[in-house]
């Protein structure tokens, strides 16, 4: 995690929050990219390789953000129509439906991996702090981890293949797909199998147990968190009346 | 007193374990031995509550410790009574720092944060991770994973101990100190439950139990010890025996990011047939260079060259030359059973027979042992590679690692070299050409 932002783990719950959430209560597109640049802002300022790793992620997206926005576009016909070749007809209300679908979309992401930068810890300090139990924490941080962790394992799966000489791309279509399909299925496997060895690993050493916790780093709220939040305040009320 | 009373125990209808009786008193150290699947995980996880509370089986029976039946503390609250140090490291770990893992079960147990502060210094001094506590715990060495574990058992001071396999992937060194903590919890009468291939744990054993078949555990008679020959890592140590060279490494620079620099002007050569063992402590760059040395890691400066072309980044193609299986067993599987990881091999080899197992054995379901049987199971297929193995005789019972160092002998005699990383054997001139001490 990158040292530059040192607020409180509950600061960065509520920034991914909000801006995940407000991407789906405002509709106007001009809002909706202001939303995203700034989740995209965020995440660059986020994540271990900042503006690199956020652009390799907008890159990874853009097929399944196209693809959502072209499905929008097709199948939308409501409203005046702005393009049309024989059957296929793109509306204003298609148009404004993709853009919506694929600002939201990013958004989303963005604020993901945002909060797939905190630990387990950081998710317990957060609920500490708001009462709430800590297997909250646990189903949270394992749910915000689950997608890179399941993409690692894929990645490890392929990594085994290619120590084996095999190279995928060089594998019949079929086979390809058999492989791809295997490997996806065994990874989930894996993946839950791991939840269920990381809980048993937990209780092993308290997890869920009775009695007052203690804490080796507690950390406070300090002045910048409350500033940052406010921040967020400024920008929400800032956005609902631009809406 | 720990007390197992009538224990049954069964996965299915086969009982695993028939009116299984033990009494363990304070300061002794009960060694569970046997063949690789014959229970000794499943004992420790039926006494540890992990059986049946988050692990299915049909259990009946008493476990009472000081009096107090552990089947009736949920296993949440165990960890006052219990710390159990499993034998796949990986999966006991979920934050990012070693000094979060100690940490972890000493904040649930209430303690203020300056004893924290001083059990944690003590248990990473001890086991020689004072430098690794900010470092995230998966990358940390095999050995010092384990390590981590005893570390975080010395950190809770409980009562029982159950450690499975924690002398595996061990070097010779950190072995004396994972016994000389363990004879000091006997001294201050821990009653410590030890499942251990490894027989210098003997030494310190009270009682054992051999699980399944008898089986002898003194090392294979192939591996007497001959004249260790140590080399200094930053020395150019070695020159190959013959004029086939294979690997050649060049003035190798290699550090972790934010770690202390691992390889500095390191030079190797390896000829095509040369059987070779890596040897040394426990994070002292052996799996590294093996990584390195397949491209599968890139180094700072320096270069490596595989068979005449320069390594940069492993490819596929390489595996015509080299076959790499690392120490963590897992890794060298794919799918989710030993028939899906064997249909891949057959993608890989056609010719490979098609009904390898007679039964299907789901990687889940398999102890470690088994697990890397299943890895190794290919090995006898890919004779004319030369290999890079990373601690092979991890997890393996006495008859597999006397099967695994017959299988070593046959891979010498066919003269396509190889390179492995074992703690457990010693350097025997007629399987290895040479060793090279990290």
């Amino acid at each position: 995690m990158k040292k530059s932002i040192e607020l409180h783990p509950l600061c960065h719950l509520a920034f991914c929050l909000a801006f995940s959430s407000i991407a789906f209560i405002f509709g106007k597109p001009l809002i909706l990219l202001l939303i995203c640049l700034v989740a995209m802002l965020y995440a660059a300022l986020r994540l271990e390789r900042g503006g690199a790793q956020t652009l390799k992620t907008l890159l990874h997206s853009l097929p399944l953000v196209l693809s959502i926005a072209v499905l929008q576009l097709l199948f939308r016909s409501k409203g005046h129509t702005l393009w049309q070749f024989g059957f296929i007809k793109i509306s204003e209300e298609g148009g404004k439906l993709a853009m919506q679908m694929g600002l939201r979309l990013l958004t989303v992401i963005y604020c993901a991996k945002g909060l797939a930068v905190l630990s387990f810890q950081d998710f317990q300090s957060c609920f500490a702090m708001l009462h709430l139990p800590e297997e909250f924490a646990f189903m949270l941080s394992y749910a915000v981890h689950l997608v890179p962790k399941f993409m690692g394992q894929v990645r490890a799966f392929v990594k085994g293949l290619h120590l084996r000489g095999i190279a995928l791309n060089a594998l019949p279509i079929k086979q390809r797909l058999q492989v791809y399909k295997l490997l996806a299925i065994s990874a989930l496997a894996d993946i839950i199998k791991g939840s269920e060895s990381s809980a048993i690993a937990l209780e092993l050493r308290g997890f869920r147990s009775a009695g007052k916790r203690s804490q080796l780093h507690s950390r406070p709220l300090r002045v910048g968190d409350f500033v940052a939040i406010l921040l967020l305040a400024f920008m929400l009320v800032l956005l609902a009346w631009l809406n | 007193m720990l007390k197992i009373n009538n224990l049954n125990l069964s996965f299915g209808t086969e009982p695993l374990f028939k009116q299984l009786n033990l009494s363990i008193f304070p300061g002794q150290l009960f060694l569970l031995k046997g063949a690789n699947g014959s229970g000794k995980t499943t004992l420790l996880n039926a006494i540890s509550g992990v059986i049946p509370e988050h692990l299915e089986a049909i259990i009946s029976g008493d476990i009472c410790l000081s009096n107090q039946d552990l089947s009736l503390i949920p296993l949440r609250e165990k960890f006052h009574t219990l710390w159990y140090a499993q034998s796949d490291c990986d999966k006991q770990f979920f934050f990012p720092t070693c000094e979060a893992e100690l940490a972890f079960a000493l904040e649930n147990k209430g303690i203020t944060a300056p004893e924290i502060i001083n059990r944690i210094t003590q248990s990473a001094k001890r086991f020689g991770l004072e430098s690794c506590l900010q470092q995230s715990p998966f990358t940390l060495s095999g050995g010092q994973k384990k390590l981590l574990l005893c570390a975080i058992g010395a950190a809770l001071d409980s009562p029982l101990l159950l450690l499975d396999e924690p002398l595996a992937g061990l070097s010779e060194s950190s072995v004396q100190i994972v016994l000389n903590w363990l004879k000091e919890q006997k001294e201050q009468g821990k009653i410590l439950i030890v499942a251990e291939h490894n027989p210098v744990v003997k030494a310190l054993a009270d009682m054992e139990l051999h699980l399944g078949s008898y089986m002898p555990d003194e090392l294979p008679t192939e591996t007497k010890p001959v004249t260790l020959h140590i080399s200094s890592k930053s020395d150019n140590i070695s020159e190959p025996s013959n004029e086939d060279i294979f690997f050649i490494v060049n003035d190798l620079h290699f550090a972790y990011p934010t770690q202390n620099k691992l390889f500095s002007d390191f030079n190797l050569k390896l000829s095509k047939g040369e059987c070779v063992l890596l040897q040394g402590e426990n994070g002292s760059g052996k799996s590294t260079l093996l990584k390195l040395l397949l491209g599968l890691l890139q180094p700072e400066s320096g270069s490596i060259v595989l068979a005449g072309q320069v390594v940069k980044s492993f490819i596929p193609s390489m595996f015509r030359h080299v076959f790499y299986q690392s120490q963590a067993t897992r890794e060298n599987l794919l799918g989710i059973s030993a028939t899906q990881n064997w249909q891949f091999w057959r993608i890989a080899q056609p010719g490979l027979p098609q009904d390898f197992y007679q039964q299907e054995a789901f990687f889940s379901e398999s102890s470690a042992g088994q697990l890397q049987c299943y890895a190794q199971d290919i090995l006898p297929w890919l004779m004319d590679k030369f290999w890079l193995l990373d601690e092979p005789f991890n997890h393996l019972d006495a008859a597999a690692r006397k099967n695994l160092v017959h299988l070593l002998h046959e891979k010498r005699k066919s003269g396509s070299g190889m390179l492995v990383v074992a703690h457990e054997i010693l350097y025997d001139a007629k399987l290895f050409d040479r060793v090279i001490a990290l």
